[in-house]
């Protein structure tokens, strides 16, 4: 796994819980082209977190809105909208 | 449901409750034992005051009339003035029981004037009656003022009594003047303040018990969100929310119990897609 895949992993790890790998895995294979979370690049970060944001809303709620505000800051990215 | 014998707020409140009682039993246990000491010293040095200032009063020419006095005077003229100035001394002082003097023969006590002599309702001693009762601090009386160290009963009542020497003009001891103090008045006094410790220490446990209940109000209704999502969870309804807001374990737990809901969640999406 790549140093960001991880980073990204233990991020949301923290909300998801364990089963957050494979979450990750379904949000970039099913949205992303068939992308290989193990392989996402600085660049896939926005779509990433915005599929994350939508998928995880069905499973926890507004929670969801806190895990993309902590994503957001982790990786310095500008407020989606 | 846990029964509310077995809950955890009944749990917490009767621990709390049967602390504070404890607590509040030992403090009052300890608070009276010692309020009721120093009113008994307060009293006894009330007492001793009292008989020295009136051994003082009387000492001179009236110690010399009373010791001069014999069984069978009790109808003379000093015996009336002397028993009189006693009951004027007394009815001066509202703490005074009984006043009276006594004089020594060996270690035997025996009566010189007693005011009450004669009182058809509450009798005093005769002129030389003797007095059966004798204690240290009576035959101390006759070197320095004493005071009894705990409460005595004779015929006359439970009593705390104070005694200093009478001296002639010439300055012999010729008797003690004794000073009785009821207990009525020290054990009022020493309820008075039980009563209030107590009535302080109630208030004090109604008003933790009530605050340590609504605390543990707030604890429990927390637990019982999480069991009842926990249950929902177990009888296969996912469509829960965890809404449990809390800075404490509580709220950690309600992370914790919430991540792995969440995987859980995710875990059956995922069998129910690959099912597809």
């Amino acid at each position: 796994m790549s140093e960001l895949s991880d980073k990204v992993l233990i991020s949301t790890k923290r909300y998801l819980g364990p089963a957050s790998q494979t979450f990750l895995e379904r949000q970039a294979k099913n949205h992303m082209r068939g992308l290989n979370f193990n392989d996402i690049k600085e660049e896939h970060l926005p779509e990433l977190f915005k599929w994350i944001h939508l998928s995880s809303k069905l499973i926890i709620d507004e929670k969801a809105d806190t895990l993309l505000k902590s994503l957001e800051v982790i990786f310095h990215i500008k407020k989606m909208d | 449901m846990t029964k509310m014998l077995n809950s955890l707020q009944t749990k917490l409140t009767v621990s709390f409750i049967v602390l504070i009682l404890v607590v509040s039993s030992l403090t009052y246990f300890f608070t009276f034992r010692e309020t009721k000491k120093g009113l008994k010293e307060i009293t006894q040095t009330e007492l001793i005051a009292l008989s020295s200032v009136i051994a003082n009063e009387l000492s001179g020419i009236h110690a010399e009339e009373m010791a001069a006095l014999k069984s069978g005077d009790e109808s003379s003229e000093k015996f009336i003035a002397l028993a009189g100035k006693l009951k004027s001394i007394r009815d001066s002082h509202s703490d005074i029981k009984y006043l009276y003097t006594m004089r020594k023969e060996g270690e035997r006590l025996f009566f010189m004037v007693d005011p009450d002599y004669g009182n058809t309702e509450d009798p005093g001693a005769s002129i030389g009656e003797n007095y059966e009762e004798v204690n240290e601090q009576m035959l101390t009386g006759f070197e320095k003022p004493s005071v009894d160290n705990e409460f005595t009963t004779d015929k006359w009542g439970t009593l705390l009594s104070g005694y200093a020497p009478l001296r002639d003009t010439k300055g012999n001891i010729v008797g003690i003047i004794g000073v009785d103090m009821s207990s009525d008045l020290v054990i009022a006094k020493q309820n008075f303040i039980g009563k209030t410790i107590y009535v302080i220490i109630i208030i004090s446990i109604l008003l933790a018990a009530s605050f340590i209940f609504v605390f543990s109000k707030t604890i429990i209704r927390d637990i019982r969100k999480l069991n009842s999502i926990a249950n929902d969870i177990s009888m296969g309804n996912m469509a829960v929310s965890m809404d449990v807001e809390r800075k404490d374990e509580i709220g950690e737990l309600a992370e914790s119990f919430g991540r792995m809901a969440a995987s859980l969640k995710i875990m059956m999406m995922n069998d129910n897609t690959s099912d597809k």
